[in-house]
């Protein structure tokens, strides 16, 4: 077929949308709030962050539980640019997992870094931007 | 019972196929396919379909199988549509062996396709920025997708902890592959990017986070891929030469949260590819393997796949490179069809596409891209979903 027999449209398609976090909306409630909180199962110990209301190891319950705010990076890797809601920090900025302490789990997070290192072991403290819409609305500063 | 292929549907992947909708492309695999196994659409009883979720934003289209299902022509019979990120196609291969084994069909069609390219900004005038946008929803979209600048990236921290982890692969052992998997495209006609390229273009490319550059990544394209599956006894009828699926293994498995030990490892695919060979009774890979076709998603993941499927300790991937084992002419190819890397990845239908290659490297028919077949037995591995989370491998042989 010549290109010239193509028939080709401009479509836009856009969905709105309105949705909760669930039984996890506790956790983006706590960054509202200045707060990294996770959850302890009552049955087996383990501690998720993010939190989960039913321990997805044994489907124990779990109870809340505030964390400290300070983790490590395990992994991370520096983004050639930073993202929009973080242009304001002029620092180097990676995509990290981070475990933060007291958690049996790692979250991925934005790291800020104002020296560029963000290796293994790094600590890290998390920084807390107000208004929660995603987990982009919260980073990790290094110490 | 064992099942085997008997026809084989390619089409050249390129970067777009403005002239085709998706169901032309189906169609136009579907009758390769058939042709190849002269056979008539009559004798299909069910279909299986390869399309990824993502069709959903290409095409604004939920249930494409249905609209592709009447268009080629099966109108009558059952089909199902699978989809599982880029293991969708292998895991389409997968179903249609279940059909098969379950007694409820003879003869499976696995089909599959995607169009990525309708989607268009109109303020760049360019597709590519909506489709990368898009490919995102692939990922997880609350705990990854907002912290992530692009797909490459969730699949550059494997990359990046494995380095963390066993200090290996080097950038310059990832630039080899994409070197090795862009020359081998030049062979194959199919293929969307083949090139000679150097090591040092390659590591002068465009840095795309962390250690992820232009080159490690692998395109993404427009395309199909169609298999005819099929009972031994009716296999055996229809063709002199089937190619038996003697293995398959799956693995889902959510690594990096709750298991943040398994940093830099592959588990999935490791799980995956020893369920397959302990199907097929393979126990050294490297010595009982003519080749290797897995998913280059980007260079370091097929490096650390080297590791998952047997054939090095981890952290030994990007020695296997340098010293020269999987290019197309050493001891073991992998990727001797360019990979994703030098032919395009499709998501719901590169499995397809995949097995379908190997089926020609063992029947000896596969043109530029043949590779001494000796021990007539090849894998082709698939892995994906986010943070590398899903695999099927599946071991494929001409006896």
């Amino acid at each position: 077929m010549k290109a010239s027999e193509i028939f080709e449209v401009d479509f836009r398609d856009v969905y709105n949308y309105r949705f909760s976090y669930g039984g996890q909306s506790g956790y983006f409630k706590g960054l509202e709030n200045g707060k990294l909180t996770a959850s302890k199962c009552t049955h087996c110990g383990f501690v998720w962050c993010p939190p989960r209301p039913v321990c997805s190891k044994c489907y124990g319950s779990a109870e809340a539980l505030e964390l400290s705010g300070e983790g490590e990076i395990l992994t991370s890797i520096l983004l050639v640019a930073p993202p929009p809601r973080l242009k304001h920090v002029k620092s180097p900025v990676a995509s990290a997992l981070v475990k933060p302490d007291g958690a049996d789990t790692c979250i991925k997070a934005m790291v800020v870094s104002k020296t560029g290192v963000f290796a293994r072991g790094t600590r890290v403290k998390a920084k807390f931007m107000g208004k929660i819409k995603t987990i982009a609305d919260f980073y990790f500063l290094t110490l | 019972m064992k099942v085997g292929i008997v026809g084989v549907g390619l089409i050249p992947w390129k970067t777009r196929y403005p002239d085709k909708t998706y169901s032309e492309l189906a169609l136009d695999v579907t009758k390769a396919a058939l042709e190849d196994a002269r056979i008539s659409a009559a004798e299909v009883d069910n279909v299986v379909y390869g399309i990824a979720d993502l069709m959903v934003a290409w095409t604004r289209q939920c249930c494409p199988s249905t609209t592709i299902h009447d268009y080629i022509g099966m109108q009558g019979k059952p089909s199902v549509r699978v989809s599982a990120g880029a293991v969708t196609g292998a895991m389409a291969v997968r179903q249609g062996m279940i059909e098969i084994l379950s007694g409820m069909s003879e003869v499976s069609l696995v089909v599959g396709c995607g169009k990525g390219m309708d989607l268009y900004d109109p303020v760049t005038k360019k597709r590519s920025k909506e489709f990368l946008k898009a490919i995102m929803l692939d990922l997880d979209t609350t705990w990854e997708v907002p912290v992530e600048p692009l797909a490459a990236a969730n699949f550059g921290f494997v990359v990046q902890s494995h380095m963390d982890r066993f200090g290996t692969p080097t950038e310059e052992q990832m630039a080899k592959v994409s070197v090795k998997n862009h020359k081998n495209a030049l062979s194959n006609p199919l293929a969307q990017s083949g090139m000679n390229i150097t090591v040092e273009e390659v590591m002068k490319s465009r840095r795309i986070a962390g250690p992820v550059k232009f080159f490690d990544c692998c395109l993404y394209s427009e395309g199909a891929a169609a298999l005819i599956l099929a009972r031994e006894d009716r296999a055996r009828q229809i063709c002199a030469n089937p190619i038996w699926i003697e293995g398959v293994g799956s693995c889902n498995h959510r690594s990096y949260m709750p298991n943040y030990e398994d940093l830099g490892r592959m588990v999935c695919q490791q799980v995956g590819a020893q369920a397959a060979y302990k199907m097929a009774g393979i126990s050294n890979p490297r010595k009982q393997l003519d080749l290797i076709e897995t998913h280059d998603l980007l260079t370091g993941v097929e490096l650390i796949s080297y590791a998952e499927l047997g054939l090095c300790e981890p952290g030994q991937g990007g020695r296997l490179m340098d010293d020269g084992v999987t290019q197309k002419t050493g001891e073991l190819p992998v990727n001797p069809s360019g990979g994703m890397i030098g032919c395009g990845h499709v998501a719901g239908c590169s499995g397809i596409s995949r097995v379908g290659e190997i089926a020609l490297q063992l029947r000896g028919t596969a043109g530029g891209t043949q590779v001494p077949i000796n021990k007539g037995r090849a894998l082709f591995s698939a892995i994906g979903g986010p943070a590398i989370s899903q695999s099927c491998s599946i071991v494929l042989g001409r006896s």
